[in-house]
């Protein structure tokens, strides 16, 4: 229920966050073999890139439907064609999922293509298991953000709408950054979670990630574009 | 051919097209016999919808000033109108009237009407039979 | 092709509340299958709501929407496949070039004539290599009217077509409509001001005035029994003209009376010469004028 050729549309229109992706980890890489003659080993725990993740799929999220498609116009002219919304809504979801868990899973691109010089302190696989866990819940983040967004949408004509989903938005910012601003992650945290025990990390945010993809596929099957 | 299409005047386009057919008819410019343009190229030159070109056509067919040949086209009939009696009074009249708002406002006397009329139909016959030997 | 009798589009006790603010009020519209249908009414009166709710752009609050026999909800995507439509603003992918917006186009439909676009290309000078972000608002239409066209459809939704053009691009936009309509028997729904230009091609006309549809007529009917009649009287002039048969208005020019008739023009105007020393004058009304007639009406009464 993916539409091919729209996908092609959104991979172009998302091709800065690849590149983004990629000058990210060009820099951190010529900064650590430059900068670093020594054996380094990498602390997982003071990358904060689970944290970055989360803001920007939070921003971005809510954006991504109302500012890119819906006041464009993009998405009036992509649903005057014979698209459904179901594939519409699906396509956009994962053509803004696949770069947030790629940038999750840069800590393993790093490992791989840094090896003899820079260590982690988590053996491979369970790097993979980790960040796994962290771009479920960044993806989680992501389609809270995208109903945050479609609900500000929907009530944009009523009075608190966009009030009501400004201070959500707030509130939520306000958590991540607790979140982060310790070294150590809060324990219960998601970020701890994915850290100490990735499985039931990631079990976990099947639930809410089932029930917000949903809400926000039903809002768009529903709304006025 | 081509005709002049006024939408805006009050008038239905297949009206305005129908009274310039007939005009050129009863002047000679258009001879009995000839073929008026298809339905579709008339539509697409004069940029009108070709229902309104059809709607024309049957009404001057239903007129009897012009007869159409399945699968050959639409041609100028030059028979005597096929209207009723009452009809084709009621439609003289009206043109009857139009000529005395006309005299009206000139000051013309009922002799000069009758007389300006009865030589324009003189002038017209004589300029209609040239037309004709010109033709043949 | 569907027969001539089917509908091509029916509404029926259409409503559309958006914020509380009641939009449309109950339209109902019937577009007959292989006519050319054009939809008149002051800004705001809801004829491009009307258009994106056909197309499911926007969802219907209540009411029964039709289209080329399907239903309007539930089978939109079907429906979008067989509708080419031109929006009011055309929204692109601005800083893609034409023939990109083609392809995309092209891979989003299940049948595309991309001989059928390159030929209106061509006819409106589109520079196919060029970006949509240095059009002109007059090309942007004509963007818009060449990709309308593309899907080979059923039906065309044309908002506001004229937006912006010459008198050149007018005509032959209106001759390639003509195209459209002879040699394929498409059914065209054109909202638009121009309603001269609407009278040369539209087989039947309806008002919106307010979120409703006031008026639903062919062209030659109402030009035919919409007229106004000048009557002047040598004895007294007579009353209570409103409550007569046909009877739409009735003005006073100092003496006279300026009566609009509406069908029944003859038994008005027959009636009226009853009268003392009556003198009857029959007076065309314009597509316009009628236009203007019914939706001042509305506008002031509400």
């Amino acid at each position: 229920m993916v539409n091919g050729p729209l996908m092609k549309l959104m991979f172009k229109r998302f091709a800065w966050i690849y590149w983004f992706i990629l000058a990210f980890w060009l820099v951190g890489w010529g900064g650590i073999i430059l900068g670093t003659t020594a054996d380094v080993s990498f602390n997982i725990e003071k990358h904060p890139f689970f944290s970055i993740g989360l803001f920007i799929a939070l921003i971005w999220g809510a954006g991504i439907f109302t500012r890119e498609f819906r006041q464009g116009g993009m998405m009036e002219f992509v649903m005057a064609r014979p698209v459904s919304r179901g594939e519409f809504y699906n396509t956009v979801l994962l053509s803004a999922a696949i770069p947030m868990m790629s940038l999750m899973f840069m800590p393993v691109l790093y490992t791989i293509t840094l090896y003899p010089w820079y260590h982690y302190t988590l053996p491979l696989d369970r790097q993979l298991l980790m960040c796994l866990a962290a771009g479920a819940w960044v993806v989680v983040i992501l389609l809270l953000g995208i109903n945050i967004g479609l609900f500000a949408a929907v009530h944009s004509r009523g009075r608190y709408g966009r009030a009501v989903s400004a201070f959500i938005l707030a509130v939520l910012v306000a958590v991540f950054m607790n979140i982060s601003v310790g070294v150590q992650p809060v324990p219960g945290s998601t970020d701890w979670m994915s850290l100490q025990h990735p499985l039931p990390a990631l079990a976990a945010a099947l639930l809410p990630a089932a029930l917000l993809y949903y809400l926000g596929r039903r809002r768009v099957e529903r709304m006025d574009i | 051919m081509w005709f002049r299409v006024e939408p805006g005047r009050g008038v239905p386009i297949y009206i305005q097209i129908m009274d310039q057919i007939r005009r050129s008819v009863a002047g000679g410019t258009l001879a009995p016999g000839e073929q008026l343009p298809s339905v579709r190229d008339l539509a697409l030159q004069l940029a009108i919808n070709p229902n309104t070109i059809s709607k024309a056509y049957q009404e001057l067919e239903h007129e009897g000033v012009v007869y159409t040949l399945r699968g050959r086209g639409t041609f100028v009939s030059g028979q005597a109108s096929a209207l009723s009696e009452s009809d084709r009074l009621k439609r003289l009249d009206e043109s009857v009237d139009k000529l005395l708002v006309e005299a009206y406002h000139l000051g013309c006397t009922t002799g000069e009407v009758l007389g300006a009329v009865k030589k324009r139909i003189k002038d017209r016959e004589a300029s209609k039979e040239g037309a004709d030997d010109g033709r043949q | 092709m569907m027969a001539d009798s089917e509908k091509a589009v029916l509404v029926q006790g259409l409503t559309k509340v958006f914020g509380g603010q009641e939009v449309l009020k109950g339209v109902n519209l019937e577009v007959p299958g292989g006519s050319v249908f054009a939809l008149f009414g002051p800004n705001g009166a809801g004829k491009t709501t009307t258009l994106k709710i056909i197309l499911n752009l926007l969802q219907p609050t209540g009411g029964k929407i039709e289209v080329l026999g399907m239903d309007g909800v539930a089978r939109s995507q079907e429906i979008r496949s067989k509708v080419g439509y031109q929006p009011e603003t055309p929204n692109f992918y601005y800083r893609a070039r034409v023939e990109n917006i083609f392809s995309l186009c092209r891979s989003l439909y299940p049948r595309w004539n991309q001989a059928r676009v390159d030929r209106y290309c061509d006819i409106f000078d589109l520079p196919v290599r060029g970006r949509v972000s240095d059009l002109s608002k007059g090309k942007m239409t004509l963007l818009g009217m060449a990709l309308a066209v593309g899907p080979d459809p059923e039906l065309l939704l044309l908002d506001e077509p004229f937006t912006g053009l010459d008198p050149l691009r007018r005509r032959q936009l209106l001759q390639l409509l003509v195209e459209e309509m002879a040699g394929e028997g498409r059914t065209i729904l054109v909202s638009s001001h121009q309603i001269q230009d609407m009278e040369r091609i539209a087989d039947r006309v309806a008002f919106m005035v307010r979120g409703r549809v006031i008026l639903s007529r062919t062209v030659d009917e109402l030009l035919r029994d919409e007229k106004k009649i000048r009557a002047a009287f040598s004895g007294p002039a007579p009353e209570g003209m409103e409550g007569w048969p046909g009877v739409r208005r009735v003005e006073r020019e100092g003496s006279r009376l300026l009566v609009t008739v509406s069908g029944q023009v003859e038994e008005v105007a027959g009636r009226l010469s009853g009268y003392d020393g009556a003198a009857c004058e029959g007076i065309d009304q314009t597509l316009e004028d009628i236009f203007i007639n019914y939706a001042g009406e509305g506008l002031i009464n509400g």
